[in-house]
């Protein structure tokens, strides 16, 4: 039985996705001690040599969006629609598709391979500032269909697996028709929508049938800053509102792995 | 680092609250451990249940709510151990938290 974690990195004009992937490879290999599969395009890798298991796709383009809310100029096309085609690329019998932005910082992951469910992912995240910003992401669409994560995606190849990635191609294919049928936004493809409505139908449309990774995800948002104090230990910065007043808070996060959104901050850390 | 920068830095409090609390999610996901073809919580509900219980092969629920039939010593033993083991390790990295400002 072989294991590993799969990372997609295709990168943009405003970000380089590949690079953070590589990052957080290097962490994997280091806290879950596992192989680690990339997969990417040439553009990203733009004559660059890697040391880990790269897979070539073509791009697939979810639309335009802006990579920090907190700023104008960020808007870059976001190449997020490969994520159908994890079963059929991934080089293992049980893998971990994580995002570039996830980072390995314990070896917390290696529980959700002794789970006997096929497919995993997280419903449930916390917000390490404590400012609940991830509250609104809780349901999603008129219907409040139920929010959850593509970020950490657990496979197993099994028919169950199989099905599962066969569901999220025919999601993203039709998600015109899905956005209408659960009145969402459709303009920006999301894999968070793409899988919680897979899971929905895999599970017969059962909400409460659906097995999930059995703790919160622990993320930060855009507007989050990041320094890195030592290999396991990360201080966060960030505003608070107390008594009316925005004032400025910091806080520190030890051997617990992290769902960084501020990429540009993220950035810093891998260049420092 | 500019003077800007400089002056944000040296204002930032440390926000004793949500290091709590990412402390007390983080062990309470160390607290999960697979055993008998389930997934169990080592907390004091699953220990107290198994410890009221004398035969030694029974059949609970896991925390997906899947029964097993399991080995109560051996779960017993391994939860008990699970939980010291990250309360130990909790309360270390709490004392450190409370210290800093």
């Amino acid at each position: 039985m072989t294991r590993g974690i799969l990372i997609f990195a295709f990168s943009n004009e405003k970000i380089d996705y590949l690079e953070q992937a590589d990052w957080v490879a290097d962490r994997v290999n280091t806290y879950l001690d596992l192989p680690v599969t990339i997969i990417t395009d040439t553009k990203s890798i733009n004559g660059r040599k890697f040391k880990h298991n790269l897979i070539l796709s073509d791009a697939i383009s979810g639309g335009q969006r802006n990579f920090k809310h907190t700023e104008e100029g960020n808007v870059g096309t976001w190449y997020n629609s490969n994520r159908f085609q994890s079963y059929n690329l991934s080089p293992y019998d049980e893998t971990i598709a994580i995002d570039s932005d996830y980072v390995v910082n314990s070896d917390q992951l290696l529980r959700v391979f002794e789970s006997k469910h096929d497919v995993l992912c997280h419903r449930d995240v916390y917000d390490i500032t404590g400012t609940n910003r991830f509250a609104p992401y809780n349901t999603f669409g008129k219907h409040k269909f139920p929010h959850y994560w593509a970020t950490v995606l657990f496979f197993r190849k099994s028919k169950m697996g199989k099905e599962m990635f066969q569901l999220m191609e025919m999601v993203k294919d039709n998600y015109t028709h899905y956005s209408n049928l659960y009145k969402f936004s459709g303009n920006i493809m999301r894999n968070d929508f793409i899988v919680s409505i897979s899971l929905s139908i895999l599970y017969g449309h059962k909400l409460d049938a659906i097995p999930t990774i059995p703790w919160a995800m622990p993320s930060a948002y855009d507007d989050v800053d990041l320094e890195q104090l030592d290999d396991t230990k990360f201080k966060i910065s960030y505003t608070k509102t107390t008594n009316g007043e925005k004032k400025p808070y910091k806080s520190i996060i030890n051997g617990t792995d992290f769902h960084f959104i501020n990429k540009f901050a993220l950035d810093k850390v891998i260049h420092a | 680092m500019n003077i800007e920068n400089l002056t944000q830095t040296v204002k930032e409090r440390f926000d004793y609250e949500s290091a709590k609390q990412v402390l007390k999610e983080k062990y309470e996901a160390k607290m999960l451990f697979a055993l008998s073809g389930g997934m169990w919580c080592a907390n004091p509900e699953l220990i107290t249940l198994l410890t009221a219980f004398s035969t030694d092969d029974i059949v609970i629920c896991d925390t997906y709510g899947n029964p097993c039939q399991v080995n109560r010593t051996e779960l017993l033993h391994s939860a008990k151990e699970r939980y010291q083991e990250q309360m130990n390790a909790w309360v270390n990295e709490y004392d450190e938290v409370s210290r800093q400002r």
